[in-house]
């Protein structure tokens, strides 16, 4: 699938065009790139149950801070954070500290030239390519020509972006390596992350059913 | 803080209840409730806590986002359920609400325990799970269920093709009945309050378009459902109006 704008078209990879905002909020409070983030199910209305195992298997800060920007001007977070039910309360998908997010863009009543209207899809495609670093792609209408105008800044090191998991240090050690990669204690460098996810919450991406649970 | 033993059977206009309700009485105090007499210290509205101890095992607690819906519905909850369960009612109200006469304030006769606590009606239905849990971090239930005060559409099972044979509920308090003596057994780590297909709940998911559906839709299960691109979000609904003219006008 191809989604066509005036000036480019964008390759459903990396679903620019999806729920904006939950990719933004998993961007801040993950710190993963939302360029490759895929949307998946989740619970609507935001009625859950929920153990107390999986309460305390994130640190107390975490669930403080989500409830101060839940509680913030910003009420766009709400609607995204309904989405992450199940990030946050049944993955081991790692979080990034609160003290290290970064303000969500969406609620940046000075920056958002995406909710103006009439809207401008143009300049809303040039505020995310810039602001989430993803692959930039031009296209040319008449022969749909795909063209690569930047490096990419392939994987989220938690607080930014590097090319790979091996820049990510950046001499700064293991705490600039988080996100889309880990710190291996073996060989002191920054690798690849590999899953870190739970294995109920893997099995949901794959085959989107749900765990096996009541009756 | 100073015992409120003459209101504990009392609701906030004075209307005696026979349910066994516990007020923060802060909580009133921050709307100005108790009047000048009382010696309660101002505190933060965004400060509570239920209990300051450990609870049993398999005690479940739930935490209701209530505004003004009617929450009638409690007392179908069963009696049998009262013991392992707190009803923990996050009252989302402004003071000026409180006169409103569509704004339901009556809580239902029931054996149930139930606690009230009054929010300043900011943050949703979504701040309530994790205002709570920044409050009882250290003496969580084994399990807590968030629900809103109002019957989410969602939780029935009229909108699922009736081939399918969905365990719907028609009312919160059939989400209980059901659903706690459920956790008790079972000790999910976290689980949907949605309709049930073969032991599945029902979840959904945005979608990256609306074009080409049924294709899209070909290999999902029956377990899986989904909103249109844009219907829930604001910037995809400008998006995709976008993408529709140049998609078929322009390209």
């Amino acid at each position: 699938m191809i989604f066509y704008t005036n000036t480019s078209i964008f390759d459903s990879s990396l679903s620019l065009f999806s729920p904006i905002r939950v990719r933004e909020t998993h961007r801040v409070l993950f710190g993963t790139s939302p360029c490759s983030f895929q949307t998946f199910p989740f619970a609507p209305g935001f009625q859950f149950i929920v153990s107390k195992d999986a309460i305390l298997a994130r640190p107390k800060v975490v669930w403080e801070g989500i409830a101060g920007l839940a509680y913030s001007d910003c009420t766009d977070f709400g609607y995204a954070v309904e989405r992450l039910s199940i990030n946050l309360f049944n993955s081991t998908e790692t979080i990034v500290p609160p003290d290290r997010w970064t303000e969500l863009l969406y609620c940046n009543s000075e920056d958002k030239p995406y909710f103006n209207e009439p809207f401008d899809a143009s300049a809303a495609r040039e505020f995310w390519v810039e602001k989430w670093q993803c692959e930039r792609q031009i296209v040319s209408f008449g022969s749909k020509e795909k063209k690569s105008l930047e490096a990419v800044k392939a994987v989220s090191c938690g607080g930014h972006f590097a090319p790979t998991c091996g820049d990510c240090p950046q001499d700064m050690g293991e705490p600039w390596c988080n996100g889309d990669c880990e710190w291996d204690d073996s060989t002191s460098k920054c690798i690849n992350s590999p899953s870190l996810v739970h294995p109920a919450y893997t099995n949901l991406i794959k085959f989107r059913p749900f765990q096996s649970v009541v009756e | 803080m100073r015992k409120l033993a003459s209101n504990l059977n009392l609701d906030h206009k004075g209307n005696r209840l026979s349910s066994v309700v516990r007020i923060f009485e802060k909580f009133l105090k921050y709307f100005n409730l108790l009047g000048d007499e009382d010696e309660v210290k101002a505190a933060s509205p965004l400060s509570f806590r239920i209990r300051d101890t450990l609870v049993s095992d398999s005690h479940v607690d739930v935490v209701i986002t209530w505004h003004c819906e009617s929450i009638d519905w409690l007392s179908d909850v069963s009696p049998e359920l009262s013991s392992a369960m707190t009803i923990i009612l996050l009252h989302k109200i402004d003071e000026a609400d409180l006169s409103k006469p569509e704004c339901s304030l009556k809580i239902p006769e029931t054996t149930l325990e139930i606690i009230l606590v009054r929010l300043p009606n900011k943050g949703r239905d979504t701040h309530s799970p994790f205002a709570y849990i920044s409050n009882h971090y250290e003496n969580l239930a084994s399990f807590t269920i968030f629900l809103q005060a109002g019957y989410h559409w969602t939780v029935g099972n009229d909108w699922v093709p009736s081939e399918f044979a969905a365990r719907g509920f028609k009312s919160n308090a059939e989400v209980l009945n059901y659903f706690v003596p459920q956790v008790v057994g079972l000790n999910p780590r976290f689980l949907p309050v949605m309709p049930i297909i073969d032991g599945q709940p029902i979840l959904f998911v945005d979608r990256d378009t609306n074009d080409s559906k049924a294709e899209q839709d070909k290999d999902d299960p029956p377990t899986l459902k989904k909103f249109d691109a844009s219907a829930h979000d604001l910037v995809n609904r400008y998006v995709s109006r976008q993408l529709y003219h140049y998609h078929y006008y322009l390209v």
